[in-house]
């Protein structure tokens, strides 16, 4: 009896034990991440999950289809070269595409109207002839329809005057256009005292004949006769005509600070407010429109969103990174949805000009999802990758090109985030391709993280060469390619020969003796940093790196370059409003962009950073008023950027190396986005020879004030001439600027010699050198 | 060994069993993993013999962060050690506001690093409050930078004290609540005064909680890199430069090589003083029969 109850108490026990023992081993099996095999493709990983999912052994489950497709729609031959006013669905839910002509040799100005048939546009002859009105002259600046069923335009005169005007088309019994009747005249007119009226950035009609406007921070709402019914709050918009926000029968709709926001139109009243996530995730503009049935879509960058009425949950029905939408190099101007579950798209190139149509098709034959997937990291957000981002996905639809960055919220990175990014290179995994700029790119490259990319650079060579310096200078001994710059941005300094031969050195910068300083006042940080850059060779270039001796002539020369202008390590407000142009502003590489300081004598040398002929403009007007100065670079030296590797663990090199091919096309490479010049000489030579000569820029501050148009052909030529001098890239190790910068204070300050500082300095540097060994 | 005594080891072991299985989880195998990894190249793939022991044991920086970090040990523990241990009895023996002392020093565990530091940057600053101090006692201005220049290390001690001597007042007043009254008035009876109370009862009684602080404070002394990360940065003044400030930049640059080699000659250089310490200890007890400390 007492065995059998013994042995009872074993078999419970053993049990006990075996439940632990499964309760553990499942626990620590559900903790663990699903390992893939190293051969395994993402695809084949898919594949085996959705086998798994489904159950059905052997067979490949089919995968979920269907995906809107993008393709072109043909923009009228007659409005190429014409800029985009308007496109709607007007009477019967035709489409209609308004253009208008640019100002031409004669002065003549104009639009016109095309109605969509169904496969090609038809133009509406003469219609701006018909509606225009006879004063004041009026340059059309966008035509709508009204939920009235009537047509509308606003426009701005052309006289000088710059008033807005509105007005209703009057049809005949036909619904032919043949004329027009201004409403809300007086509304628009300056007030005493001020200079401009109001100009809304948008104006609708509503199915009750009232009219809406919209300001910078709110809409109104007003009768035909000018009434004002009621003013509803909205996010805050510049002048844009593509202001957030649209009319149904009884709702406004707009986006405010919180997401999506509904008032009704009897009160003005707010009725609800849809939280948005992809709202401000570029910091750009949200298109909303009706869906018809209460429902509401959203597009930006992020794509095409909806919620349905009463709902607050939003579906992503087209992605927009996997189309023009997510491109870098034009802006969304219009949106609307077709009668077929279709939807049009009008994008206007970042140029400001060209404009073209993109309709967006259901496909059910299409994949969900692409079935796979490749990732780009980079540490902080590149405009370069997410162009290439776009042009790869439409090149390569089944693959999707996932870009992330290390970015806070706040835009910073932090060494945390670099950590966590080598614990994933470490075990294998990581992003495929890996922006390097502001990594430990040599340490990458020592460490064999990067794959060795020669194959992919000779192949580009032969197709669309890059710059052969650039090449040179990311070439190993061996031949190896691990990095190449997408971007490179070029220093150039404007002066008189004494001035720009004084940058040849420290000791000559040091010693300039000119009528102005060498540089303009600043404070010193900034100037350690330019000088760091623009000497760069004489600092670090050199085999023994950055002696004492020369950390102390190093000092010695801000030093004197800061004593002959008043340089400051902060300034107050006071010394800010009593120098127009001073900052406590750190610039990039320590250039803040002096050639309007040259400009004004306070400086003999106007040194800038070139990163498009955009951002010469400015110093090219200038450089035009001294015909005395010199326009060269600095040492010839340039700053890398967009530098693209290739994670040797990636498991799709193809994929990886193609993406970076990508980068380096000519697609991606011509367009421009204030982050460097392209290294690719074809797109160089497009870049030089577009003419941008509507575009003028100008600045000023105090009593000095400069304007500048598009830089000639010359002027640019000379601007790509200089790009073919660079040879020495310069990459400031910000650890070692951030140890020269502290470490400097105190000599600036007057406490301590440039001898002691630099002995400082120089142990922080030995530790940071022996840490490295 | 009995059945029962068996029985109640198995019990025993049973319950240790999971916390065991976590150490071996999360602690031996990945070290084991660190041991292998130093015998290995940066990417883990070709073996290198003894080359990253002699890297390592070469490299300045590891020589000077490995010295500053046993400085701030042999300085900062004694201190902490006989500081709190003072204030613990002073608390111990208080009749009134036992309470509000011990709070009043225990707070600072609780505060969050970074708010801490923060406060410790307006006290220390160019023209923090101490200087302001200095200047108005010495009529002349003072725009020391205590943190980044010879003081860093004394600040550095400071905010270590100011942190940990709650939390080891704790442990040790956990100590002395242990201590039976009896055994104070049989040392009463006998005649002994505070310090002798001290001498013959508290010290041979706090004889465990002595080596728990002692464990503890030395863990605690690594966990010292936060505060002076946040103080100084990545890269402060020589004199606080310590093993984590040395091991976050080697992760940066991936070096793990160095990093593993570096862990597993600490685990060794550890191992070794405390052999030598626990023989130290077994010849003292074989000695004299049993462990005194004092």
């Amino acid at each position: 009896m007492k065995k059998q109850l013994q042995k009872g108490k074993l078999r419970k026990r053993l049990a006990a034990l075996l439940v632990g023992l499964s309760l553990t081993a499942g626990i620590l099996g559900g903790c663990q991440k699903n390992q893939s095999n190293p051969g395994e493709s993402q695809f084949e990983q898919e594949e085996g999950r959705e086998q798994a999912e489904s159950g059905t052994g052997g067979s490949i489950t089919e995968r979920a289809k269907g995906r809107y497709v993008e393709k072109e729609l043909p923009a009228p031959e007659e409005a190429k070269g014409e800029s985009f006013l308007s496109l709607f669905r007007g009477q019967d839910g035709i489409l209609e595409l308004y253009t208008s002509i640019r100002e031409n040799p004669e002065g003549k100005t104009g639009a016109r109207r095309f109605l969509w048939q169904g496969d090609e546009w038809m133009q509406d002859e003469g219609w701006w002839e018909r509606v225009k009105p006879e004063e004041p002259p009026l340059a059309l600046r966008r035509v709508f329809f009204g939920l009235d069923g009537k047509y509308y335009f606003s426009g701005m005169t052309t006289d000088g005057s710059y008033i807005y005007h509105l007005y209703q088309i009057k049809e005949d019994e036909t619904g032919t256009a043949i004329g027009s009747s201004e409403l809300l005249g007086d509304l628009f007119y300056p007030k005493q005292g001020n200079s401009y009226g109001w100009i809304p950035p948008k104006t609708e009609v509503g199915a009750e004949g009232n009219i809406l406007l919209y300001s910078t921070e709110e809409a109104v709402y007003y009768r035909p006769d000018g009434t004002k019914l009621f003013a509803m709050e909205k996010a805050w918009g510049g002048s844009s005509e593509d202001s957030e926000g649209y009319l149904t029968d009884r709702e406004f709709v707009t986006r405010t600070d919180q997401g999506v926001t509904r008032y009704s139109l009897d009160n003005g009243q707010k009725i609800e407010t849809i939280f948005y996530e992809g709202l401000n995730q570029y910091g750009e503009g949200l298109h909303l429109f009706d869906d018809g049935t209460g429902g509401i879509y959203a597009v930006n960058r992020n794509g095409l969103a909806h919620v349905n009425a009463g709902g607050s949950l939003w579906e992503l029905i087209i992605d927009g990174s996997m189309n023009t939408m997510g491109m870098e190099s034009c802006f969304l101007t219009e949106f609307l949805a077709g009668d077929n579950e279709e939807y049009y798209g009008v994008f206007t190139k970042n140029t400001g000009h060209d404009f073209f149509m993109v309709q967006y098709i259901y496909d059910p034959d299409m994949e969900a999802v692409p079935p796979t997937a490749i990732t780009v990291y980079s540490l902080k957000d590149n405009s370069t990758v997410r162009q290439a981002a776009a042009l790869f996905q439409q090149a390569y639809p089944h693959v999707r090109v996932e870009v992330l960055n290390g970015e806070n919220q706040n835009g910073d990175v932090s060494e945390d985030t670099i950590r966590a990014l080598n614990t994933e290179l470490l075990s294998g995994k990581g992003a495929d391709v890996l922006i390097l700029d502001e990594l430990p790119f040599e340490s990458y490259q020592e460490k064999e993280i990067l794959m060795d990319l020669r194959q992919v650079f000779e192949k580009i060579q032969k197709e669309s060469p890059l710059m052969e310096q650039v090449i040179g200078d990311f070439t190993q001994e061996d031949g190896a390619i691990y990095a190449m710059p997408a971007r490179i941005s070029l220093p150039v300094a404007i002066g008189e020969h004494p001035a720009i031969q004084a940058l040849s050195g420290l000791d000559e910068m040091a010693a300039y003796g000119g009528e102005h300083p060498l540089f303009r006042m600043d404070n010193y940080e900034n100037f350690l940093r330019r000088a760091a850059c623009l000497q760069y060779q004489e600092l670090f270039g050199r085999e023994e790196g950055l002696t004492e001796m020369k950390l102390v002539k190093y000092l010695e020369t801000v030093k004197a370059l800061g004593d002959k202008c008043g340089a400051k390590a902060v300034f107050t407000q006071e010394e800010m409003e009593q120098y127009p142009g001073i900052s406590n502003y750190i610039a990039p590489f320590g250039i803040k962009g002096n050639a309007t300081n040259f400009d004004q004598s306070f400086c003999d040398c106007g040194d800038e950073v070139f990163d498009g002929v955009e951002s010469a403009m400015i110093p090219m007007a200038v450089w035009r008023k001294h015909p005395e100065a010199v326009l060269s670079t600095i040492n010839n030296i340039y700053f890398p950027s967009t530098l693209a590797g290739v994670n040797q663990a990636t498991k799709q090199p193809e994929l990886a190396q193609e993406f970076v091919a990508m980068l380096f096309s000519l697609d991606v490479q011509k367009e421009y986005f204030h982050d460097g010049f392209p290294v690719n000489i074809q797109a160089q030579q497009e870049n030089c020879a577009y003419d941008n000569g509507d575009l003028y820029i100008g600045t000023g501050y105090g009593e000095y004030d400069i304007s500048a148009g598009w830089p000639s052909l010359e002027e640019r030529q000379k601007i790509y001439a200089l790009l073919k001098e660079v040879s020495f890239p310069v990459m400031l190790d910000e650890t070692v600027m951030e140890m020269i910068i502290s470490g400097s204070q105190d000599y600036f300050a007057g406490k301590i010699t440039s001898a002691q500082a630099a002995s400082a300095i120089g142990r922080q540097l030995a530790l940071y050198q022996a840490e490295q060994e | 060994m009995n059945r029962r005594q068996r029985r109640k080891n198995v019990t025993a072991g049973l319950f240790l069993a999971p916390s065991l299985c976590g150490v071996c989880l999360f602690s031996v195998l990945p070290f084991g993993d660190v041991v292998r990894r130093s015998f290995l190249d940066a990417r883990g793939y070709a073996f290198v013999g003894m080359q990253n022991f002699r890297i390592v044991w070469g490299n300045g920086a590891f020589r000077l962060a490995v010295a500053n970090t046993l400085r701030f040990m042999i300085t900062v523990i004694p201190v902490l050690f006989v500081f709190s241990l003072y204030l613990s009895i002073l608390i111990a023996q208080s009749k009134k506001g036992q309470r509000l002392f011990r709070i009043s020093l225990v707070l600072p565990i609780v505060i969050p690093a970074a708010a801490i530091i923060l406060v410790w940057k307006i006290l220390f600053c160019t023209d923090g409050f101490f200087n302001q101090v200095l200047s108005f006692i010495s009529k002349r201005k003072w725009d020391l930078d205590w943190v980044n220049g010879q003081t860093a290390f004394l600040v550095l001690t400071v905010t270590y004290l100011w942190k940990n001597t709650g939390y080891d007042l704790l442990l040790w007043l956990a100590g002395l609540s242990a201590i039976p009254e009896s055994l104070y008035d049989a040392a009463r009876v006998d005649g002994a005064g505070s310090l002798a109370q001290i001498r013959y009862v508290i010290l041979p009684c706090l004889r465990g909680t002595m080596g728990l602080v002692m464990v503890l404070s030395v863990v605690n002394s690594f966990r010292v890199y936060r505060e002076a990360y946040l103080l100084a940065g990545s890269y402060p003044d020589l004199s606080i430069y310590m093993l984590p400030h040395l091991f976050s930049h080697w992760f940066i640059t991936l070096d793990v090589q160095k990093m593993s080699t570096a862990a597993v000659m600490l685990v060794v250089g550890a191992g070794i003083a405390m052999g030598i310490f626990y023989a130290i200890v077994a010849g003292i007890k074989h000695k004299d029969g049993h462990f005194s400390a004092f």
